[in-house]
C-alpha cells in the first residue's frame, strides 16, 4: 500500500516537473493541397483544417469534443423566442495586419454571408445564412442578429469555417493566398506544392499562447512518402488517413505515438435515386444487406473504422446507433434481388465509380464490391475507377452514376439529404419534412426527436450503405504533447501543443 | 570544320522559325486535349461542398464562363505579349512557378545527366572493347537490370537502404523553404540524382557499347590499326569522336524527357518540381498552367534538337547546313 501510495507521489511531482516549453517548430503532413485559404470563398476539408482556430476564428467554435464554445465572442444571450441572438465581443483583439477587432467587421461579414448573389459576395452558401433578417452593432463589442424564424443550427452554422472572420477591409483576392485573422498563429507563406507556414501571433489574446514558434503543414497525400517522412524526421505529425498498415507498424515503434478515434467522415456507399435499378428500395436494401460492414472494417481497415447504419458518427449531438439495422444477410439479399425480377438469366449489372485520390474509400469500395460480387450470378458488378476531378463532374454535378463511394467529411451533414438536387438525387418529402422540423424545433430536445425520426428514416429507405465513421488515424513523434488527436473541430487547433525538450 | 559561319547562323534561324509553328503547334493541341477530358477547374477547386451558385461565381472570377476559343486567343495574347498568365489553381504568376520549379528540376536533370555519363562512356567502351567477354556480359546485364527496373520502385528502395536501413542523414523530400536551406536542399536531391542517373546510364551505356562496337568494326578503324597506331590512339582519337554522335543525340532527347519523366521520381522524394507541377496542373484542370509547362517543355526540346544539330557539325565535317 505504502509503496503504491510512493508512486502516485513520484508520478505527480514528475507531472508538476514537466511544465510546457515554449518554442519549436512542428512540421504536420496533410492529404491535399487547397486551392485557396480563405474558408468564406473556396470549400474544402483542408483548408479548415490548417486555418480554423489556428489563423481564423469566429464567434464561436468547436472544440476537440465536437462542443459549441466562445471564441471571439465571451458569451451570448438567445431571446425566449429563439428569433434574438445577442453576442458580447472580446475586448483588445486585433488582427494580423494590426487593426482592431470589432463589431463592425463582424457585421460586415455577416452582411457579405447573406447576401444571395454570391458573385458579387464571393461568399460561399449564402443559404446557411437566409434565416438571418438583420445583424447589427448596438456598440463596438455587442453584435446583435435578428432571425426571421427560429433556426435549431444557427450557433452550428456560426461555427462553421464559412463563418470565421477576417478584417471587414480586406480584399477578398489577397486573402484567399493569405489569410488574416486573430488566431494564435498568422500566416506566414504559401509554398505552392510543398508547405504552409504558420508563425507564432506575438499579439495573441490568450496570455502565453501559443507555445509553439513555428508550425507547417506539409501537403503529403502518398502514405508511404509520409511514413518515410516521419521516420526521416522531416515530419513531426501525420494528422489524418495515416494507412492501416503503416498505423501498424509505427504502432510497433516507441519513437511515435498512433492516435485513433471516430471523427464525423461517414463513408457513404451512395446510389443514384433518380433511375434504375436504384430507384427500388428492395435493390437497394439487397445491396445493403449484401454488404458486411465488419468484413470491411476488419479486412480493408484493419480495425479501424466505427460501424455506423445512417449519416451520422457516434461523436456528434442527437446520434442513433443504427449500425446494427439491415445487418449482413446475403440470403434475404437474393431474396429481394429475385423480387425485384433479378436472375442468373437477367442480373443486376452496374458499375461502382471509385474516385483514386481517397486511399481510404478506395479501397472499402473494391472490398465491398468483391462482396457484392460473392451474392451469385444475379449480381455482377463492376469497378470503374477515376480522378477526383472526373469524379466530381460525373458523379457529383451531372448525377451520372450507378453507385459510388465516399467520405462525407463535415459534421452535421445529414442536412444534404433533404436536397433533392444533391448527387443522390434522394427526394424524399417525408425526410424534408423532418429535417425542416429538426430546424424549426422549439427547443433542443424535440430537434433531437426529429433528427433520430430522420437518421431512421434514412436506414429503413436503404438510402445509401453507410459503411462506417472513417477512423480519425494519425501519428506523432512521441515528445510532442497535447496533440488534438481524433478531434472532432474542423481544424488542427496546435494552439496548446508543446514540444517536449 | 571549314563551316562558314554565316550559313550556320541561317540554319539556326531557319530551324527557330520552325521551332515556332512547333510550339504554336503543341498549346493548340494541348488545349485541345484539356476540352476533351472531363471536368473543370472551378468545381475542382470548390469540392463537393459547394453549391451550383458559388460555381458560377467562381467560374465567373476565373473567366471560365468565356468561350474556349476567346480563352485560348486570350491566352496566347498573354503569352505574345510575354505573359504567362496567372494559375488558375494556385492564383499567382505561372512563369514565377516554372522558374522555381525549373530551379530544382534542371539541378537533378543536369547532375543526373553528368552521372550518367560518368557511368554509361568508361563502362561502355570498356563493354565494346572486351565484346562477348565476360565483363561485357555483366555490364550489358547490370545496365538492363536498371532499365528494366521502375524508377519509382528503386526510388523506394534507395529510400529503404539509404535512410531507413543505413540510417544516412538524408531528408525524406524537398525541405520547406528550398533552396534557403541550401545543404539540406542538396542532400534531398542525392537520392534523386542517383535513382534518375543510373537509369540515364542504363540506356546511355548500351547505347555507347553498341556505337562503339560499330565504329571499331569500320574500315578507318583497321586502317589505323594496321598502321600500327596503338590501341589508346585508335579508340579515343579515332573512334570515340564517331561513336560520340548518336550518343550526343540520346543526351539531348534524354534532357528533354528527363525534364517530365522526373514526375515519378519527384512524387517519391516529395520534391516540388516541374513534373510535379505539370501533373497537378493536369489533376486540377488548371489549363494555363498544364500549357505554360507544356510551352517550356516544348521550347527546350525544340532548343536541345538545335543544339545537338548544331554540335553535329563540330563532331562531324561531313554533316553541313548549306
Amino acid at each position: 500500500m505504502l509503496r503504491r501510495w510512493l508512486f502516485v507521489g513520484l508520478v505527480a511531482w514528475l507531472g508538476l516537473g514537466l511544465a510546457q516549453t515554449r518554442g519549436g517548430t512542428l512540421t504536420i503532413a496533410i492529404q491535399t493541397e487547397p486551392a485557396a485559404w480563405d474558408p468564406t470563398q473556396v470549400a474544402g476539408a483542408d483548408i479548415s483544417r490548417v486555418v480554423y482556430d489556428n489563423v481564423l476564428q469566429g464567434l464561436v467554435k468547436r472544440n476537440a469534443k465536437g462542443e459549441i464554445v466562445p471564441a471571439l465572442a465571451e458569451k451570448w444571450t438567445v431571446s425566449s423566442s429563439g428569433l434574438t441572438y445577442t453576442f458580447n465581443l472580446r475586448r483588445g483583439v486585433k488582427f494580423h495586419d494590426g487593426s482592431d477587432f470589432t463589431a463592425a467587421d463582424v457585421v460586415a461579414k455577416f452582411n457579405r454571408a447573406r447576401n444571395p448573389d454570391t458573385k458579387a459576395s464571393g461568399h460561399l452558401r449564402p443559404d446557411l445564412y437566409k434565416d438571418i433578417s438583420g445583424v447589427t452593432a448596438p456598440n463596438p463589442y455587442t453584435v446583435t442578429f435578428t432571425l426571421r424564424q427560429p433556426n435549431n443550427d444557427f450557433l452550428f452554422t456560426l461555427s462553421r469555417p464559412e463563418s470565421l472572420i477576417t478584417p471587414s477591409g480586406a480584399r477578398l483576392e489577397d486573402l484567399r493566398v493569405k489569410p488574416i485573422g486573430t488566431g494564435p498563429f498568422r500566416f506566414a507563406a504559401w509554398e505552392r506544392g510543398v508547405a504552409v507556414r504558420l508563425e507564432r501571433n506575438p499579439n495573441y489574446y490568450v496570455q502565453g499562447l501559443p507555445y509553439l514558434d513555428r508550425v507547417n503543414f506539409r501537403f503529403l497525400g502518398d502514405g508511404d512518402a509520409q511514413l518515410a517522412g516521419l521516420r526521416a524526421g522531416d515530419l513531426d505529425v501525420i494528422a489524418y488517413s495515416l494507412l492501416p498498415e503503416n498505423a501498424q507498424v509505427l504502432g510497433r515503434d516507441n519513437r511515435f505515438k498512433v492516435f485513433s478515434g471516430s471523427g464525423t467522415a461517414e463513408a457513404v456507399a451512395g446510389f443514384n435515386h433518380s433511375r434504375p435499378p436504384f430507384n427500388d428500395v428492395r435493390v437497394r436494401r439487397a445491396i445493403t444487406l449484401a454488404t458486411n460492414k465488419d468484413e470491411l472494417i476488419q479486412g480493408a481497415m484493419l480495425g479501424y473504422g466505427t460501424k455506423i447504419g445512417s449519416m451520422r458518427s457516434p461523436g456528434e449531438a442527437c446520434y442513433v446507433d443504427l449500425s446494427s439495422f439491415n445487418p449482413y444477410n446475403p440470403d434475404e439479399a437474393r431474396r429481394l434481388l429475385a423480387e425485384a425480377g433479378f436472375t442468373a438469366q437477367n442480373p443486376l449489372k452496374f458499375t461502382y465509380t471509385l474516385a483514386a485520390e481517397f486511399p481510404y474509400e478506395r479501397r472499402i469500395g473494391e472490398a465491398m464490391v468483391a462482396q457484392l460480387n460473392k451474392l451469385g450470378p444475379m449480381l455482377q458488378v463492376g469497378i470503374q475507377v477515376v480522378d477526383f476531378n472526373t469524379w466530381i463532374q460525373r458523379v457529383f454535378t451531372n448525377a451520372d452514376y450507378a453507385m459510388t463511394i465516399i467520405g462525407h467529411v463535415e459534421a452535421n451533414d445529414i442536412g444534404n439529404w433533404a436536397n433533392p438536387k444533391y448527387y443522390w438525387r434522394y427526394n424524399s418529402p417525408r425526410f424534408q419534412q423532418l429535417f425542416t422540423a429538426y430546424l424549426r424545433a422549439p427547443n433542443m430536445q424535440k430537434a433531437c426527436e426529429s433528427l433520430a425520426a430522420a437518421q431512421r428514416l434514412l436506414a429503413e429507405d436503404a438510402a445509401a450503405v453507410f459503411t462506417m465513421s472513417l477512423p480519425a488515424l494519425g501519428a506523432y513523434r512521441a515528445n510532442i504533447q497535447n496533440w488534438p488527436g481524433s478531434s472532432l473541430s474542423p481544424g488542427i487547433s496546435v494552439a496548446e501543443v508543446w514540444l517536449q525538450k | 570544320m571549314g563551316e562558314p559561319l554565316a550559313v550556320m547562323l541561317a540554319y539556326a534561324l531557319r530551324r527557330l522559325a520552325l521551332a515556332l509553328v512547333t510550339l504554336w503547334l503543341a498549346t493548340l493541341l494541348v488545349f485541345g486535349a484539356l476540352l476533351l477530358i472531363p471536368g473543370n477547374p472551378a468545381q475542382a477547386i470548390l469540392g463537393i461542398d459547394a453549391t451550383p451558385a458559388d460555381l458560377a461565381a467562381l467560374e465567373h472570377r476565373l473567366g471560365l464562363d468565356q468561350p474556349p476559343l476567346e480563352r485560348y486567343l486570350n491566352w496566347l495574347g498573354g503569352v505574345l505579349r510575354g505573359d504567362l498568365g496567372q494559375s488558375i489553381r494556385y492564383q499567382t504568376s505561372i512563369s514565377g512557378l516554372i522558374l522555381t520549379r525549373l530551379g530544382i528540376t534542371l539541378p537533378i536533370v543536369i547532375s543526373a545527366l553528368f552521372l550518367a555519363t560518368l557511368i554509361a562512356v568508361p563502362l561502355g567502351i570498356l563493354a565494346a572493347r572486351r565484346a562477348g567477354s565476360w565483363t561485357d556480359l555483366a555490364v550489358s546485364m547490370g545496365s538492363l537490370v536498371g532499365i528494366v527496373l521502375p524508377s519509382f520502385w528503386v526510388g523506394l528502395m534507395f529510400i529503404y537502404i539509404f535512410i531507413v536501413w543505413l540510417k544516412l542523414p538524408l531528408p525524406s523530400s524537398f525541405p520547406i523553404g528550398g533552396w534557403k536551406d541550401p545543404a539540406k536542399a542538396i542532400s534531398a536531391l542525392v537520392l534523386p540524382v542517383l535513382t534518375v542517373g543510373l537509369a540515364s546510364a542504363s540506356l546511355l551505356l548500351r547505347l555507347v557499347r553498341g556505337s562503339v562496337l560499330e565504329v571499331l568494326h569500320q574500315d578507318y578503324v583497321r586502317t589505323a590499326r594496321a598502321k600500327g597506331l596503338a590501341e589508346r590512339v585508335v579508340v579515343y582519337k579515332h573512334a570515340l569522336r564517331n561513336a560520340a554522335l548518336p550518343v550526343v543525340t540520346v543526351l539531348g532527347l534524354e534532357f528533354a524527357r528527363l525534364l517530365i519523366a522526373t514526375v515519378v521520381v519527384e512524387t517519391v522524394f516529395g520534391i516540388p518540381g516541374l513534373g510535379s507541377l505539370s501533373l497537378l496542373a493536369i489533376s486540377a484542370r488548371d489549363y494555363p498552367l498544364v500549357q505554360g509547362v507544356v510551352l517550356t517543355i516544348a521550347a527546350f526540346i525544340v532548343l536541345l534538337n538545335l543544339g545537338v544539330d548544331l554540335l553535329y557539325a563540330l563532331l562531324d565535317p561531313r554533316v553541313s547546313y548549306a
